[in-house]
Protein backbone atom coordinates (compact mmCIF):
# COMPACT_ATOMS: atom_id res chain seq x y z
CA UNK A 1 0.00 0.00 0.00
CA UNK A 2 2.95 2.32 0.43
CA UNK A 3 4.51 4.41 -2.32
CA UNK A 4 1.26 4.53 -4.22
CA UNK A 5 1.17 0.81 -4.93
CA UNK A 6 -2.43 0.40 -3.92
CA UNK A 7 -4.01 -2.70 -5.39
CA UNK A 8 -7.64 -1.84 -5.92
CA UNK A 9 -10.21 -3.95 -7.72
CA UNK A 10 -13.86 -3.30 -8.34
CA UNK A 11 -16.65 -5.47 -9.69
CA UNK A 12 -19.93 -3.76 -10.40
CA UNK A 13 -23.41 -5.15 -11.02
CA UNK A 14 -22.93 -8.14 -8.76
CA UNK A 15 -26.23 -10.00 -8.18
CA UNK A 16 -27.28 -10.22 -4.57
CA UNK A 17 -26.91 -14.00 -4.44
CA UNK A 18 -23.31 -13.77 -5.63
CA UNK A 19 -22.12 -11.03 -3.30
CA UNK A 20 -21.06 -13.19 -0.40
CA UNK A 21 -19.11 -15.68 -2.50
CA UNK A 22 -17.40 -12.88 -4.42
CA UNK A 23 -16.48 -11.25 -1.14
CA UNK A 24 -15.08 -14.51 0.20
CA UNK A 25 -13.05 -15.09 -2.95
CA UNK A 26 -11.41 -11.68 -2.64
CA UNK A 27 -10.77 -12.19 1.05
CA UNK A 28 -9.16 -15.55 0.44
CA UNK A 29 -6.66 -13.71 -1.76
CA UNK A 30 -5.82 -11.35 1.06
CA UNK A 31 -7.95 -8.36 0.10
CA UNK A 32 -10.01 -6.11 2.31
CA UNK A 33 -13.48 -5.92 0.83
CA UNK A 34 -16.15 -3.26 0.79
CA UNK A 35 -19.64 -4.05 -0.48
CA UNK A 36 -22.13 -1.36 -1.40
CA UNK A 37 -25.53 -1.50 -3.00
CA UNK A 38 -25.99 0.38 -6.23
CA UNK A 39 -29.07 2.35 -7.12
CA UNK A 40 -30.14 -0.46 -9.44
CA UNK A 41 -30.35 -2.93 -6.58
CA UNK A 42 -27.25 -4.75 -7.70
CA UNK A 43 -24.05 -4.53 -5.68
CA UNK A 44 -20.52 -3.28 -6.10
CA UNK A 45 -17.71 -5.20 -4.52
CA UNK A 46 -14.42 -3.38 -4.05
CA UNK A 47 -11.25 -5.03 -2.84
CA UNK A 48 -8.04 -3.38 -1.78
CA UNK A 49 -4.71 -4.41 -0.35
CA UNK B 1 -56.67 54.15 16.77
CA UNK B 2 -55.25 54.36 20.31
CA UNK B 3 -56.20 50.78 20.96
CA UNK B 4 -54.55 49.72 17.78
CA UNK B 5 -51.31 51.46 18.79
CA UNK B 6 -51.45 49.81 22.21
CA UNK B 7 -51.89 46.42 20.64
CA UNK B 8 -49.11 47.05 18.18
CA UNK B 9 -46.74 48.13 20.97
CA UNK B 10 -47.49 45.00 22.93
CA UNK B 11 -46.92 42.91 19.89
CA UNK B 12 -43.57 44.57 19.17
CA UNK B 13 -42.42 44.11 22.74
CA UNK B 14 -43.26 40.45 22.60
CA UNK B 15 -41.37 40.00 19.36
CA UNK B 16 -38.30 41.68 20.81
CA UNK B 17 -38.32 39.58 23.96
CA UNK B 18 -38.78 36.38 22.04
CA UNK B 19 -35.92 37.16 19.71
CA UNK B 20 -33.53 38.07 22.53
CA UNK B 21 -34.51 35.10 24.61
CA UNK B 22 -34.10 32.69 21.75
CA UNK B 23 -30.63 33.92 20.90
CA UNK B 24 -29.37 33.72 24.45
CA UNK B 25 -30.68 30.24 25.00
CA UNK B 26 -29.32 28.78 21.82
CA UNK B 27 -26.01 30.53 21.31
CA UNK B 28 -22.96 29.53 23.30
CA UNK B 29 -19.84 31.49 22.77
CA UNK B 30 -16.91 31.56 25.07
CA UNK B 31 -13.61 33.36 24.82
CA UNK B 32 -10.65 32.07 26.65
CA UNK B 33 -6.94 32.50 26.49
CA UNK B 34 -4.74 29.72 25.20
CA UNK B 35 -1.63 31.33 26.57
CA UNK B 36 0.48 29.11 28.72
CA UNK B 37 -0.28 29.43 32.39
CA UNK B 38 2.76 27.91 33.93
CA UNK B 39 2.44 24.20 34.52
CA UNK B 40 -1.33 24.26 34.53
CA UNK B 41 -3.08 22.77 31.54
CA UNK B 42 -6.22 24.47 30.38
CA UNK B 43 -9.40 22.98 29.00
CA UNK B 44 -12.91 24.00 28.19
CA UNK B 45 -16.26 22.35 28.74
CA UNK B 46 -18.15 21.17 25.73
CA UNK B 47 -21.63 20.19 24.73
CA UNK B 48 -23.15 19.34 21.40
CA UNK B 49 -22.73 22.88 20.13
CA UNK B 50 -19.24 23.57 21.41
CA UNK B 51 -15.94 22.17 20.33
CA UNK B 52 -13.00 21.77 22.61
CA UNK B 53 -9.79 23.64 22.05
CA UNK B 54 -7.31 22.15 24.43
CA UNK B 55 -4.00 23.70 25.28
CA UNK B 56 -1.27 22.54 27.59
CA UNK B 57 2.35 23.29 28.35
CA UNK B 58 4.73 20.99 26.50
CA UNK B 59 7.43 20.50 29.09
CA UNK B 60 7.00 16.73 28.79
CA UNK B 61 7.53 16.76 25.05
CA UNK B 62 10.99 15.92 23.88
CA UNK B 63 12.57 18.58 21.74
CA UNK B 64 15.88 18.32 19.93
CA UNK B 65 18.74 19.24 22.20
CA UNK B 66 19.59 22.89 22.02
CA UNK B 67 16.34 23.90 20.31
CA UNK B 68 14.12 24.14 23.34
CA UNK B 69 13.98 27.90 23.21
CA UNK B 70 12.83 27.90 19.60
CA UNK B 71 9.88 25.59 20.15
CA UNK B 72 6.36 26.58 21.08
CA UNK B 73 5.59 26.39 24.72
CA UNK B 74 1.98 25.34 24.30
CA UNK B 75 0.35 22.54 22.34
CA UNK B 76 -3.11 23.34 21.04
CA UNK B 77 -5.51 20.64 19.87
CA UNK B 78 -8.71 21.86 18.25
CA UNK B 79 -11.51 19.35 18.16
CA UNK B 80 -12.94 18.76 14.68
CA UNK B 81 -15.87 20.93 13.80
CA UNK B 82 -19.30 19.39 14.28
CA UNK B 83 -21.04 17.80 11.36
CA UNK B 84 -24.45 18.72 12.65
CA UNK B 85 -25.84 22.14 12.18
CA UNK B 86 -27.68 23.51 15.14
CA UNK B 87 -30.65 25.09 13.58
CA UNK B 88 -32.70 27.39 15.63
CA UNK B 89 -36.19 28.04 14.57
CA UNK B 90 -38.17 30.38 16.57
CA UNK B 91 -41.82 30.54 15.88
CA UNK B 92 -43.72 33.34 17.17
CA UNK B 93 -47.34 33.96 17.12
CA UNK B 94 -48.91 36.88 18.64
CA UNK B 95 -52.22 38.30 19.05
CA UNK B 96 -53.43 40.89 21.41
CA UNK B 97 -55.96 39.97 23.99
CA UNK B 98 -57.54 42.49 26.22
CA UNK B 99 -60.60 44.43 26.84
CA UNK B 100 -60.46 48.04 26.03
CA UNK B 101 -63.65 49.98 26.60
CA UNK B 102 -67.18 48.95 26.04
CA UNK B 103 -67.38 45.64 24.40
CA UNK B 104 -64.43 46.15 22.11
CA UNK B 105 -62.19 43.24 22.35
CA UNK B 106 -58.75 42.83 21.08
CA UNK B 107 -57.26 39.55 21.76
CA UNK B 108 -53.65 39.61 22.64
CA UNK B 109 -51.75 36.49 23.16
CA UNK B 110 -48.09 36.17 22.99
CA UNK B 111 -46.45 32.90 22.49
CA UNK B 112 -43.00 32.01 21.57
CA UNK B 113 -41.82 28.62 20.72
CA UNK B 114 -38.23 27.84 20.44
CA UNK B 115 -37.27 24.69 18.81
CA UNK B 116 -33.87 23.43 18.09
CA UNK B 117 -33.18 20.86 15.52
CA UNK B 118 -30.07 19.33 14.21
CA UNK B 119 -29.51 18.63 10.61
CA UNK B 120 -26.60 16.99 8.95
CA UNK B 121 -24.23 19.35 7.19
CA UNK B 122 -22.77 16.83 4.85
CA UNK B 123 -22.04 13.21 4.24
CA UNK B 124 -19.59 11.86 6.75
CA UNK B 125 -17.69 9.02 5.20
CA UNK B 126 -15.03 6.79 6.67
CA UNK B 127 -12.19 8.88 5.30
CA UNK B 128 -13.49 12.06 6.86
CA UNK B 129 -14.12 10.25 10.11
CA UNK B 130 -10.63 8.83 10.11
CA UNK B 131 -8.94 12.12 9.44
CA UNK B 132 -11.13 14.15 11.80
CA UNK B 133 -11.01 11.99 14.85
CA UNK B 134 -7.76 10.18 14.30
CA UNK B 135 -5.62 13.25 13.92
CA UNK B 136 -7.34 14.93 16.83
CA UNK B 137 -6.72 11.95 19.08
CA UNK B 138 -3.09 11.89 18.01
CA UNK B 139 -2.81 15.52 19.00
CA UNK B 140 -4.28 14.65 22.37
CA UNK B 141 -1.82 11.80 22.79
CA UNK B 142 1.02 14.13 21.89
CA UNK B 143 -0.27 16.72 24.31
CA UNK B 144 -0.53 14.12 27.05
CA UNK B 145 3.00 12.95 26.50
CA UNK B 146 2.01 9.46 25.39
CA UNK B 147 3.83 9.88 22.10
CA UNK B 148 6.78 12.05 21.20
CA UNK B 149 7.31 14.53 18.42
CA UNK B 150 9.05 12.10 16.10
CA UNK B 151 6.42 9.41 16.46
CA UNK B 152 3.65 11.97 16.02
CA UNK B 153 5.16 13.00 12.70
CA UNK B 154 5.46 9.38 11.60
CA UNK B 155 1.82 8.67 12.34
CA UNK B 156 0.70 11.82 10.58
CA UNK B 157 2.64 10.84 7.48
CA UNK B 158 1.09 7.37 7.44
CA UNK B 159 -2.35 8.89 7.20
CA UNK B 160 -1.70 9.63 3.57
CA UNK B 161 -1.70 5.96 2.62
CA UNK B 162 -4.79 5.21 4.65
CA UNK B 163 -6.59 8.18 3.18
CA UNK B 164 -5.71 7.23 -0.39
CA UNK B 165 -6.99 3.69 0.00
CA UNK B 166 -10.16 4.56 1.85
CA UNK B 167 -11.08 7.46 -0.37
CA UNK B 168 -10.50 5.52 -3.55
CA UNK B 169 -12.56 2.58 -2.33
CA UNK B 170 -15.36 4.83 -1.17
CA UNK B 171 -15.55 6.81 -4.35
CA UNK B 172 -15.39 3.75 -6.52
CA UNK B 173 -18.08 1.97 -4.59
CA UNK B 174 -20.48 4.84 -4.17
CA UNK B 175 -23.99 4.75 -5.53
CA UNK B 176 -23.75 4.53 -9.27
CA UNK B 177 -20.35 2.98 -9.27
CA UNK B 178 -19.86 3.22 -12.99
CA UNK B 179 -20.16 6.97 -13.06
CA UNK B 180 -17.82 7.15 -10.10
CA UNK B 181 -15.29 5.12 -12.03
CA UNK B 182 -15.54 7.58 -14.87
CA UNK B 183 -14.87 10.37 -12.40
CA UNK B 184 -11.87 8.50 -11.14
CA UNK B 185 -10.47 8.25 -14.61
CA UNK B 186 -11.01 11.95 -15.09
CA UNK B 187 -9.19 12.64 -11.87
CA UNK B 188 -6.34 10.46 -13.04
CA UNK B 189 -6.07 12.37 -16.27
CA UNK B 190 -6.17 15.67 -14.47
CA UNK B 191 -3.49 14.66 -12.01
CA UNK B 192 -1.27 13.36 -14.73
CA UNK B 193 -1.52 16.62 -16.59
CA UNK B 194 -0.26 18.52 -13.60
CA UNK B 195 2.79 16.38 -13.15
CA UNK B 196 5.21 18.69 -14.85
CA UNK B 197 7.98 17.84 -12.47
CA UNK B 198 11.31 19.28 -13.40
CA UNK B 199 14.12 18.09 -11.15
CA UNK B 200 16.43 20.71 -12.61
CA UNK B 201 14.03 23.45 -11.63
CA UNK B 202 13.70 22.08 -8.13
CA UNK B 203 17.40 21.92 -7.64
CA UNK B 204 17.59 25.50 -8.78
CA UNK B 205 15.02 26.53 -6.22
CA UNK B 206 16.79 24.64 -3.48
CA UNK B 207 20.05 26.21 -4.49
CA UNK B 208 18.44 29.61 -4.30
CA UNK B 209 17.06 28.74 -0.93
CA UNK B 210 20.39 27.61 0.36
CA UNK B 211 22.37 30.47 -1.06
CA UNK B 212 20.44 33.70 -1.15
CA UNK B 213 22.05 36.15 -3.51
CA UNK B 214 23.99 38.85 -1.81
CA UNK B 215 23.50 42.33 -3.09
CA UNK B 216 21.30 41.07 -5.89
CA UNK B 217 19.63 43.72 -7.95
CA UNK B 218 15.94 44.16 -7.81
CA UNK B 219 14.01 43.66 -10.99
CA UNK B 220 11.82 46.71 -11.09
CA UNK B 221 8.16 45.99 -11.58
CA UNK B 222 8.68 42.40 -12.53
CA UNK B 223 5.47 40.49 -12.25
CA UNK B 224 6.15 37.01 -10.95
CA UNK B 225 2.97 35.57 -12.35
CA UNK B 226 4.49 32.70 -14.22
CA UNK B 227 6.11 34.91 -16.79
CA UNK B 228 9.18 35.68 -14.77
CA UNK B 229 12.33 34.26 -16.22
CA UNK B 230 13.72 31.21 -14.51
CA UNK B 231 15.42 27.91 -14.96
CA UNK B 232 12.23 25.84 -15.18
CA UNK B 233 12.42 23.55 -18.18
CA UNK B 234 8.74 22.58 -18.38
CA UNK B 235 6.17 24.95 -19.78
CA UNK B 236 4.39 26.56 -16.83
CA UNK B 237 0.65 26.05 -16.68
CA UNK B 238 -1.56 29.05 -17.28
CA UNK B 239 -2.21 30.46 -13.85
CA UNK B 240 -3.30 33.83 -12.64
CA UNK B 241 -1.43 34.43 -9.45
CA UNK B 242 -2.69 37.13 -7.15
CA UNK B 243 0.11 39.49 -6.37
CA UNK B 244 0.00 42.18 -3.71
CA UNK B 245 -1.68 45.39 -4.76
CA UNK B 246 0.51 48.08 -6.21
CA UNK B 247 2.68 45.76 -8.20
CA UNK B 248 5.61 43.75 -7.02
CA UNK B 249 9.31 44.19 -6.84
CA UNK B 250 11.23 40.99 -6.64
CA UNK B 251 14.85 40.10 -6.76
CA UNK B 252 16.05 37.79 -9.55
CA UNK B 253 16.60 34.79 -7.36
CA UNK B 254 13.15 35.24 -5.86
CA UNK B 255 11.50 35.46 -9.26
CA UNK B 256 13.35 32.32 -10.29
CA UNK B 257 12.05 30.49 -7.28
CA UNK B 258 8.54 31.80 -7.84
CA UNK B 259 8.63 30.67 -11.42
CA UNK B 260 9.75 27.27 -10.27
CA UNK B 261 6.86 27.10 -7.88
CA UNK B 262 4.42 28.20 -10.53
CA UNK B 263 5.75 25.45 -12.74
CA UNK B 264 5.55 22.88 -10.03
CA UNK B 265 2.56 23.89 -8.06
CA UNK B 266 -0.78 22.09 -8.05
CA UNK B 267 -3.08 24.57 -6.44
CA UNK B 268 -3.37 28.27 -6.93
CA UNK B 269 -3.93 28.84 -3.25
CA UNK B 270 -0.57 27.36 -2.41
CA UNK B 271 1.25 29.71 -4.71
CA UNK B 272 -0.74 32.69 -3.46
CA UNK B 273 0.14 31.78 0.08
CA UNK B 274 3.80 31.42 -0.70
CA UNK B 275 3.91 34.63 -2.68
CA UNK B 276 2.43 36.59 0.15
CA UNK B 277 5.05 35.18 2.44
CA UNK B 278 7.76 36.07 -0.02
CA UNK B 279 6.62 39.63 -0.35
CA UNK B 280 6.24 39.94 3.37
CA UNK B 281 9.88 38.92 3.51
CA UNK B 282 10.75 41.44 0.82
CA UNK B 283 9.26 44.18 2.90
CA UNK B 284 11.47 43.49 5.84
CA UNK B 285 14.51 42.99 3.60
CA UNK B 286 15.49 39.81 5.31
CA UNK B 287 17.13 37.51 2.73
CA UNK B 288 17.39 34.67 5.22
CA UNK B 289 13.63 34.80 5.76
CA UNK B 290 12.96 34.80 2.05
CA UNK B 291 15.31 31.90 1.46
CA UNK B 292 13.68 29.90 4.22
CA UNK B 293 10.24 30.64 2.91
CA UNK B 294 11.18 29.58 -0.59
CA UNK B 295 12.43 26.30 0.79
CA UNK B 296 9.26 25.72 2.77
CA UNK B 297 7.04 26.54 -0.18
CA UNK B 298 8.95 24.18 -2.40
CA UNK B 299 8.57 21.39 0.12
CA UNK B 300 4.85 22.04 0.45
CA UNK B 301 4.40 21.86 -3.27
CA UNK B 302 6.45 18.70 -3.56
CA UNK B 303 4.38 17.10 -0.81
CA UNK B 304 1.21 17.96 -2.65
CA UNK B 305 2.55 16.46 -5.81
CA UNK B 306 3.54 13.28 -4.01
CA UNK B 307 0.11 12.93 -2.45
CA UNK B 308 -1.73 13.57 -5.69
CA UNK B 309 0.62 11.18 -7.41
CA UNK B 310 -0.37 8.50 -4.94
CA UNK B 311 -4.01 9.23 -5.52
CA UNK B 312 -3.51 9.08 -9.27
CA UNK B 313 -1.74 5.76 -8.93
CA UNK B 314 -4.59 4.40 -6.85
CA UNK B 315 -7.15 5.56 -9.37
CA UNK B 316 -5.13 4.20 -12.24
CA UNK B 317 -4.90 0.79 -10.66
CA UNK B 318 -8.55 0.82 -9.70
CA UNK B 319 -9.65 1.95 -13.13
CA UNK B 320 -7.60 -0.81 -14.74
CA UNK B 321 -9.08 -3.42 -12.41
CA UNK B 322 -12.72 -2.51 -12.76
CA UNK B 323 -15.14 -4.90 -14.33
CA UNK B 324 -18.78 -5.84 -14.68
CA UNK B 325 -19.86 -9.03 -13.02
CA UNK B 326 -19.94 -12.05 -15.30
CA UNK B 327 -19.78 -15.70 -14.27
CA UNK B 328 -19.98 -18.42 -16.90
CA UNK B 329 -19.25 -22.15 -17.20
CA UNK B 330 -15.54 -21.47 -17.59
CA UNK B 331 -15.67 -19.37 -14.44
CA UNK B 332 -17.21 -22.27 -12.55
CA UNK B 333 -14.55 -24.66 -13.85
CA UNK B 334 -11.67 -22.41 -12.88
CA UNK B 335 -13.18 -21.77 -9.47
CA UNK B 336 -13.60 -25.51 -8.85
CA UNK B 337 -9.99 -25.97 -9.82
CA UNK B 338 -8.93 -23.08 -7.57
CA UNK B 339 -11.15 -24.02 -4.63
CA UNK B 340 -12.06 -27.70 -4.96
CA UNK B 341 -14.14 -27.71 -1.79
CA UNK B 342 -15.74 -24.39 -2.65
CA UNK B 343 -14.07 -22.56 0.22
CA UNK B 344 -10.36 -23.23 0.55
CA UNK B 345 -7.70 -22.58 -2.05
CA UNK B 346 -5.80 -25.64 -3.20
CA UNK B 347 -2.13 -24.77 -2.89
CA UNK B 348 -0.92 -26.89 -5.78
CA UNK B 349 -3.69 -25.82 -8.12
CA UNK B 350 -3.34 -22.13 -7.38
CA UNK B 351 0.32 -22.36 -8.22
CA UNK B 352 -0.52 -23.87 -11.61
CA UNK B 353 -3.31 -21.37 -12.15
CA UNK B 354 -1.20 -18.34 -11.37
CA UNK B 355 1.67 -19.74 -13.42
CA UNK B 356 -0.63 -20.03 -16.40
CA UNK B 357 -1.95 -16.53 -15.80
CA UNK B 358 1.59 -15.21 -15.94
CA UNK B 359 2.24 -17.17 -19.10
CA UNK B 360 -0.84 -15.68 -20.70
CA UNK B 361 0.05 -12.20 -19.48
CA UNK B 362 -2.96 -12.02 -17.20
CA UNK B 363 -2.53 -9.90 -14.09
CA UNK B 364 -4.68 -9.18 -11.07
CA UNK B 365 -6.49 -11.38 -8.59
CA UNK B 366 -8.05 -14.69 -9.55
CA UNK B 367 -11.41 -13.35 -8.43
CA UNK B 368 -11.36 -10.69 -11.13
CA UNK B 369 -10.40 -13.30 -13.71
CA UNK B 370 -13.31 -15.57 -12.98
CA UNK B 371 -16.00 -13.03 -12.12
CA UNK B 372 -15.87 -10.25 -14.71
CA UNK B 373 -17.23 -10.05 -18.23
CA UNK B 374 -14.17 -8.16 -19.41
CA UNK B 375 -11.89 -11.05 -18.53
CA UNK B 376 -13.94 -13.71 -20.37
CA UNK B 377 -11.37 -14.00 -23.15
CA UNK B 378 -8.43 -14.28 -20.79
CA UNK B 379 -10.44 -16.68 -18.68
CA UNK B 380 -10.96 -19.04 -21.58
CA UNK B 381 -7.29 -18.94 -22.54
CA UNK B 382 -6.12 -19.74 -19.04
CA UNK B 383 -8.79 -22.37 -18.48
CA UNK B 384 -8.15 -24.03 -21.83
CA UNK B 385 -4.42 -24.16 -21.13
CA UNK B 386 -5.24 -25.97 -17.90
CA UNK B 387 -7.58 -28.32 -19.75
CA UNK B 388 -10.61 -27.27 -17.78
CA UNK B 389 -14.06 -28.11 -19.05
CA UNK B 390 -16.21 -25.17 -20.01
CA UNK B 391 -13.18 -23.20 -21.17
CA UNK B 392 -12.22 -25.28 -24.19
Amino acid sequence: MSNGNVDLNLIVDVPADQVEQTKQDFESEGYSVVVKQQGSGLFSVAAAK
Amino acid sequence: MRRFIQSLSLLSLGLLLAACGGANQASIYRNYSIESSGDTAESVLIDAKQRAILSAPVSHVRFPAGQEERQRKVIVCAEPSPDALSAISSTFSASASGIFGSGDQVQAALSSALSETASQLGQRNATIQLLRDGLYRQCEAYMNGLIGQDYYEQIANKYTNAMVTLLAVEELTAQGAKSQTASAKTALSSSTDTEVSTPVATEAAESEAAEPAEGSQEAEGQQASGSASGSATAAPPVINVNLPEGGATVEPHVSTAVNTMVTWFLTKDTVDYCLRGLFAGTENKDPAFRAAFIGVCTEVIQDQMAQQGQMASAYETAAANTGTYGFDDCSASIRSFWKPDGTNINAANVERLQGEMRTQGVSGPVTMLIRTQERAGERRKVGAALGLAGCI
